[in-house]
């Protein structure tokens, strides 16, 4: 009973597609509030359910396949989309040290779920049988080799700190001692927040879905409830992004508990972890306001004559000191 | 719900039908802080198969008469067209001309015509918070635009 | 490394978003806005001059029939004119010639409809 709750409720699935769609909507306002606008106002109070009611409609709409494309995959894969995501979700922990799904190698996993989604985005573009959407699949596929050692190697930081693949054991080594961010993991921590964005495909790193010149990318074909899906696992891939660089870098849920126990400290360290994933979404909108979308160049040259470089660098450093 | 979600996330996609460019300009001001209109969740999309309400500017050429059916035909059902600027409502100062087909409305069903050459941002904004008026209690706002 | 500090700063501003289909203060709207059309229907001639001057040729000239008398009360008067502004480019060429100044520019904006035919001025 207890494992069917937190499964599916707290901190499952439930929670998690709350958190999804909460991030979204607060990674708008922040954004509109850099641009000097309010940003979603009506739907719900502020605007809180902008992303539910965008979900919602698109779930509504007519579903068009359109004769290019692969029927059974345009038909059946975005469906299955957000389930890497959602299993990717579990190793996080959220309101505690502990996660749903713990073991030793939760890093591992993680990592190959979001390779795993990502040969779905290429899956998907090359699927529809359109020639934007392919050009969007190559330049996903081109950001998932670039990202890709950064993304490893930011990350690698804290699991050589901590001296385990476990996010708990992670998230108590940061307990004890300090967090990551505060020291040598610095760096780590600019690297990762530059590959998350990209893994978003958020605004400097939104080639692959680029609206005003490839017209949507890899999902242009997509519409109505397939669309929704896809949207869907766009948000739980924020949720991941977020949740990981939370866990990695910022000691996770922990947080001073003043002696409680059970439930309070639950809630506690859900609350925590709330505030810190607040606090990244605040420097990921700030990143995203302040850049331009990259070339395609650009991004290939920055990330292996630069990001990789300096991220082999922090690991050294690390393993230096 | 299924209402209520509709009218609280329009998602436009904008299609240049062969205006001059002015009413394109005003479209982006109304996107743009001042006018915010993300408040209503607006969202410009670059698919026809994401969008919900496509907005034509200009008297439609022949050349573009196709690409205009075929990006109608592709947006998913319930989809609204609106019409910015007086090239689109009725062909305006082309009206008449042998290469422009008099307006939208003789291509494609049109729900809302938004005069003006170009007509100024808050209009254009005026128009679709109309129609999104007009979706949640079917019937359009009898204003006589003394407030404006 | 600029632009930093200035969205931080623009964090913590007042937003500039008016709360427009509300309120339309803080709005620009210029003293000499040409919107929509005013026509006094018993000032006005009918004289045609603005239907032959307009540019883009949206001014009709009707003849007034019996029934619509009781607008029109000058009976020396034949035509009134009908603008459609689905067509106007609203240049002020009209408001220019008009030699009673029957005609004119009010400057507030033309309502958007979804019917042509409400967007005319009689």
């Amino acid at each position: 009973m207890v494992v069917i709750f937190r499964v599916l409720i707290y901190p499952g699935i439930g929670f998690i597609l709350f958190l999804a769609f909460t991030y979204d909507w607060l990674y708008r306002k922040i954004l509109a509030k850099f641009q000097l606008r309010i940003g979603p106002q009506v739907a719900g109070h502020k605007g809180v359910l902008q992303s539910l009611a965008d979900f919602i409609k698109t779930s509504t709409k007519e579903e068009i396949i359109p004769d290019k494309s692969h029927k059974v995959i345009f038909e059946y894969l975005p469906i299955f989309s957000p389930l890497p995501l959602l299993l990717a979700l579990f190793f996080i922990p959220i309101n505690s040290e502990y996660a749903i799904i713990n073991n030793q190698g939760d890093l591992y996993a993680i990592l190959f779920l979001i390779s795993l989604f990502a040969a779905i985005q290429i899956t998907l573009g090359w699927a529809s049988g359109n020639n934007y959407a392919m050009i969007g699949a190559s330049r996903s596929g081109l950001q998932l080799v670039s990202f890709g050692i950064p993304l490893v190697f930011a990350s690698i930081t804290s699991v050589m700190l901590a001296g385990s693949f476990s996010f708990s054991d992670i998230v108590i080594y940061q307990r004890d001692n300090n967090w990551v961010i505060w020291g040598v993991g610095f760096l780590a921590f600019c690297i990762f927040l530059i590959t998350s964005l990209a893994e978003m495909e958020k605004v400097p790193f939104d080639t692959p879905e680029a609206e005003t010149e490839i017209a949507g990318g890899w999902t242009v074909e997509y519409s109505g409830r397939k669309y929704a899906f896809i949207i869907l696992s766009e948000l739980l891939k924020e949720v991941l992004m977020v949740g990981l660089t939370v866990t990695l870098f910022l000691g996770g849920p922990t947080g001073p508990t003043f002696g409680m126990d059970g439930i309070v400290k639950k809630i506690l360290f859900t609350i925590y972890f709330l505030l810190k994933s607040s606090a990244v979404i605040f420097i990921l909108s700030l990143l995203s306001a302040s850049l331009a979308r990259l070339k395609v160049s650009q991004i290939t040259e920055g990330t292996w004559s630069l990001l990789t470089p300096i991220s082999i660098m922090s690991v050294i450093l690390i393993i230096i000191i | 719900m299924v209402t209520w979600s509709r009218v609280k996330s329009p998602w436009l996609i904008h299609m240049n039908t062969g205006s001059c460019n002015g009413c394109d300009i005003e479209i982006l001001t109304a996107l743009a802080p001042k006018l915010d209109a993300e408040r209503y969740g607006v969202k410009l999309v670059g698919s026809p198969r994401h969008a919900d309400i496509m907005i034509c500017t200009g008297p439609v050429t022949d050349k573009m008469k196709i690409a205009v059916v075929k990006t109608y035909e592709q947006i998913p059902n319930p989809k609204f067209v609106v019409v910015v600027g007086s090239c689109g409502s009725s062909g305006g100062i082309y009206k008449n001309s042998y290469i422009t087909l008099d307006g939208v409305d003789n291509v494609i069903p049109v729900d809302l015509y938004i005069p003006g050459c170009p007509p100024k941002p808050e209009a254009v904004f005026f128009g679709i918070a109309m129609l999104l008026e007009k979706l949640s209690s079917g019937k359009l706002p009898d204003l006589k635009g003394e407030i404006l | 490394m600029k632009i930093f500090i200035e969205l931080i700063k623009n964090f913590f501003t007042k937003p500039v978003t008016v709360d427009f289909p509300i309120t339309s203060k803080g709005l620009n709207k210029p003293e000499r806005l040409r919107g929509r059309h005013y026509l006094d229907n018993d000032i006005c001639t009918g004289c045609k001059r603005c239907y032959r001057v307009c540019p883009s040729f949206v001014i009709e000239m009707i003849e007034i029939t019996e029934n619509m008398r009781h607008l029109h009360k000058n009976m020396k008067k034949k035509f009134t004119p009908v603008i459609n502004l689905d067509g106007c480019i609203f240049c002020g060429a009209c408001e220019d010639v008009c030699p009673t100044d029957a005609l004119n520019l009010t400057n507030n904006i033309v309502v958007p409809s979804d019917n042509r035919e409400k967007l005319k001025v009689k």
